[in-house]
């Protein structure tokens, strides 16, 4: 991977004819912390920001989707969520609290995304063509978009705390701490937002 | 009969049962209070497979890889103004971000530099719509990627699309350089580990502009750099491609000893 600004990136590919690189024993990158991996991204070392994006673009997809409900908006949400990180190393501060951090510039990012109106229909066209064969596909996605629909009716405080849950997969705490309300609200507003879906539902 | 339902157990309540978040003695004794309470089960359920939906929260997105798109956006300068959505998955999954504007194979009277571009020689007559071909990129510091243009420096980062279009497409892709020394150099599949043997690699068939995600490094001696695509329908090992680079001497044939293959090849100058 190679990133504008980075410095004296290592060769990554030996060719054929060269010496061999040399096995340096060295923590893999997996392994590593998101700050630890946000600190090595700032001092150019090749990968780590590849690290980052892979370890967390499928939740931060999943949320993307669930807040702007259109493919092509989710994956430029994404993506834009990801520059804006990346474009922010040098002022990132390694306190623990990645991914408080990162869902915060997601959300700003949906939110600006949001008023935008146009829509990507050829991203839908490409993901409409997606085949569905079982039955309890068929019936898990219908569950699903009625879930997505009584969601709709949430206030915005009670939707986002259930998205953040569920989509990011975020701890109450974490999203406490993002949201900068107390743990306790936090979950006060799941089991009421829980109870309205159920309250919701049972009227379809 | 079932009895009347316990006040005490609203939904909320239940939702936070099942989120583990009461105490173990508020469980055991709602737990007590539900098995008095039909309609408190119910709402249980309910409550449950709302959670279930929930959590299984897949979309059509799972599987989409951000590691390209971000590598291409952050090529370009930064944006304060909100974008409209790019082409993400327009074609192939995989496009590249906003910006870059890729080849698409046609038949054009003369070829760009940037771009490889050939029909399998062994089809020309029966299939004149199927094309293929690669687009080679210079990435950049700063600033979109540019189509390489007759030169390149020594250590450049290069970016490749392919477009695999027509009613037969091919399966399988290699790129490659020799360079002004001999010296052969592989982009795809990536070979830098000694004693491996690795194969062509698979391409989509029916798209085009499909942006391959990584910039890849090699360090060229100056003078002549011949960049080699070779599409085929079967799997080739580098070690026979090698091995046949290695008796043209430099000179690359237009025929591929390979079965069904088709090589394409630009030069330019390392300076």
């Amino acid at each position: 991977m190679d990133y504008p600004g980075q410095m004296n990136p290592v060769p990554r590919r030996p060719t054929l004819v060269g010496p061999p690189a040399e096995a340096a024993p060295e923590v893999p990158l997996s392994d590593h912390t998101d700050d630890e991996l946000m600190m090595l991204a700032r001092g150019g070392i090749e990968g780590a920001f590849d690290t980052l994006i892979r370890r967390h673009q499928q939740l931060v997809l999943r949320l993307a989707f669930r807040y702007v409900r259109n493919a092509a908006w989710a994956a430029d949400v994404a993506q834009n969520t990801f520059v804006e990180v990346y474009r922010a190393l040098p002022r990132y501060r390694a306190q623990g609290r990645f991914k408080s951090y990162l869902y915060q510039v997601l959300l700003n990012q949906c939110r600006r995304s949001r008023r935008s109106i146009r829509t990507e229909s050829r991203v839908l066209d490409v993901l409409m063509r997606v085949p569905v064969h079982a039955p309890a596909e068929v019936l898990a996605r219908e569950q699903r978009r009625e879930v997505e629909a009584a969601l709709d009716t949430l206030s915005v405080k009670l939707r986002k705390v259930v998205l953040l849950r569920f989509g990011a997969d975020l701890s109450y705490k974490e999203i406490a701490e993002l949201l900068a309300i107390p743990v306790g609200t936090v979950k006060r507003r799941m089991f009421v937002a829980i109870a309205k879906l159920r309250d919701e539902l049972e009227q379809e | 009969m079932n009895k009347v339902p316990n006040p005490r157990i609203g939904t909320e309540t239940l939702a936070a049962y099942l989120e583990g978040e009461l105490t173990q003695s508020e469980s055991a004794r709602l737990a007590a209070d539900l098995r008095e309470d039909a309609d408190a089960q119910r709402r249980l359920e309910q409550v449950r497979r709302i959670l279930g939906v929930l959590r299984r929260q897949g979309s059509e997105l799972d599987g989409l890889d951000l590691v390209v798109g971000v590598r291409q956006a952050l090529l370009e300068p930064p944006s304060p103004a909100w974008k409209r959505p790019s082409s993400w998955l327009a074609v192939g999954g995989v496009a590249a971000a906003a910006g870059v504007a890729f080849f698409a194979a046609r038949r054009p009277a003369t070829v760009e530099v940037s771009e490889f571009q050939a029909r399998s020689l062994s089809m020309e007559a029966s299939d004149a719509t199927r094309w293929a071909g690669v687009k080679v990129y210079r990435a950049r510091r700063s600033g979109a990627p540019q189509p390489l243009q007759g030169t390149l420096s020594p250590g450049e980062g290069l970016l490749f699309a392919y477009t695999n279009l027509g009613a037969q497409p091919f399966d399988y892709l290699m790129l490659f350089a020799v360079g002004a020394t001999g010296r052969i150099h592989w982009f795809y599949p990536a070979y830098d580990q000694p004693g491996t043997n690795p194969q062509s690699i698979e391409i989509e068939h029916g798209t085009a502009e499909v942006m391959l995600n990584e910039v890849v490094r090699h360090q060229y001696a100056p003078g002549p750099l011949l960049l080699g695509a070779l599409f085929s329908r079967k799997p080739l090992r580098v070690s026979e491609v090698e091995q046949w680079l290695e008796q043209q001497h430099g000179h690359l044939p237009e025929r591929p000893p390979f079965p069904d293959a088709s090589l394409q090849q630009m030069s330019v100058k390392v300076e």
